[in-house]
């Protein structure tokens, strides 16, 4: 039978671990936690909010390394977002017909709603730097 | 009243003899369905065949038969890419029937094909293998004619995106900047918007709900499902010139790269029994569709079903 690849990268994903598992603490990610999970609960991901809101209510360790790997692959998703919702902000300023539009693009509001989340994850990164 | 004669099971000599390559295809799946203990159907694009609308009526009545065969179901794939909202009717058909999917890419599975393989359980790959972008390609009608043109680069060309680097100089130029504004008509730019939406969820979903969803916490796979989409779909930004980095939807994407990101690929070596079997029918395809490549062929153990493509 054939082998999962895996095993070709198994010097790097195998190797004993050297130092202990650091986990999250809700000083560094509580106050980020509520756009996190209603952004996962938009995407139907029930398990992964689950293991958000027990964290938050200190029921449950999360590994700092996954939390901080799933922040940053959510802002590249909203950085997309962002984009879009920006470029249609831009076509209604400048269109006459700016209420009508915004009024039938209802998709279109989802790009912005998220454009404006992924907003207040970079502010708040920005007031730590 | 006299009963009348049943006709017999097996196929005259010459019958046989006539279809002789059918018959071998079909021992072939025997043995690979004898393997696997499951269900097995091929899908073969030929090189102008891509998945499309009447594929899906194929794809049912292959499944039609597999009642007795387990919960298990192998989908050879052979692709240079399609509709994806085919795909999705696929997925829902196959999801329903059979508790464990698994797609095996002899070939190519570019584009849908690729995305077909984030809604398997386990994809199994060999030498030669080779998968693609999965950025949704959009009719856009330029100078009287309609031609197709990748969403991202579109939405790159635009400025919608922040543009690949390499392209930053190319936007400056006036002739394109007129270019552009003639040929984004009312809607156009939703639309390939929203195509790329449709395709990014499309494949978040599956990877979360199927292919990943043995990676526990859920939060890990969260991220790797975003990573992986991001990627396929070109979101990714690109940063520096790597082995890895894709910039065009031709572009191939090794078996290796998927794995590295996350993705479950079995891979095979040449000699392995099964994959040798595996890859005996996929050339017993390549071969028979030789002269005529523009052709898509859907085969089981109980039927075999053709179209031009």
């Amino acid at each position: 039978m054939g082998k999962a690849i895996g095993e070709w990268t198994g010097q790097m994903t195998n190797r004993e671990p050297t130092k202990p598992i650091e986990y999250a603490t809700l000083e560094e990610f509580g106050a980020k936690l509520p756009q996190i999970i209603s952004y996962l609960r938009a995407w139907g991901m029930r398990e992964a909010v689950k293991e958000l809101s027990e964290f938050r209510e200190g029921k449950r360790q999360l590994e700092r390394g996954q939390l901080k790997k799933l922040m940053s692959t959510i802002q590249q998703t909203q950085r997309l977002a962002q984009m879009m919702g920006s470029y249609h902000e831009e076509k209604e300023a400048s269109s006459p017909h700016r209420r009508r539009r915004r009024r039938s693009g209802g998709e279109l509001m989802l790009f912005e709603e998220l454009g404006e989340l992924e907003l207040g994850i970079r502010a708040e990164e920005d007031e730590e730097d | 009243m006299k009963k009348t004669k049943e006709s017999p099971a097996t196929p005259s000599p010459r019958y046989r003899a006539e279809r002789s390559d059918r018959y071998l295809r079909k021992e072939l799946i025997a043995q690979i369905e004898e393997e696997l203990g499951g269900g097995c159907v091929v899908t073969y694009f030929g090189n102008g065949g891509f998945i499309d609308s009447p594929d899906v009526g194929c794809f049912v009545e292959s499944l039609a038969w597999f009642d007795r065969r387990g919960k298990e179901l192998l989908i050879i794939l052979e692709t240079p890419g399609g509709d994806p909202q085919v795909v999705r009717n696929w997925v829902e058909i196959a999801r329903e029937r059979f508790k464990r999917l698994i797609v095996a890419v002899p070939g190519r599975a570019k584009s849908a094909g690729t995305l077909l393989c984030l809604a398997a359980d386990e994809v199994w790959a060999g030498p030669g293998s080779e998968f693609g972008p999965i950025d949704p390609q959009v009719p856009v009608p330029f100078q009287g004619q309609v031609v197709r043109v990748s969403a991202i680069q579109f939405l790159q060309e635009l400025g919608v995106l922040e543009p690949h680097p390499d392209l930053k100089q190319i936007q400056a130029n006036r002739d394109l900047v007129a270019l552009r504004q003639n040929y984004t008509p009312p809607g156009l730019v939703s639309k390939v918007m929203l195509s790329l939406r449709a395709t990014y969820d499309m494949a978040i979903d599956y990877l979360y709900r199927y292919h990943l969803r043995e990676v526990q916490p859920a939060i890990k796979r969260a991220a790797q499902a975003f990573e992986l989409a991001n990627f396929l779909t070109m979101i990714e930004p690109p940063q520096r010139a790597s082995r890895d980095r894709v910039y065009l939807h031709s572009d191939y994407i090794s078996p290796k790269a998927l794995s590295q990101r996350g993705m479950k690929i079995k891979y095979y070596r040449f000699r392995e029994e099964l994959w040798k079997l595996i890859y005996q029918l996929y050339a017993h395809y390549q071969v028979a569709l030789g002269e005529s490549p523009n052709c898509v062929i859907f085969e089981s153990r109980d039927l075999l079903y053709t179209r031009p493509a």
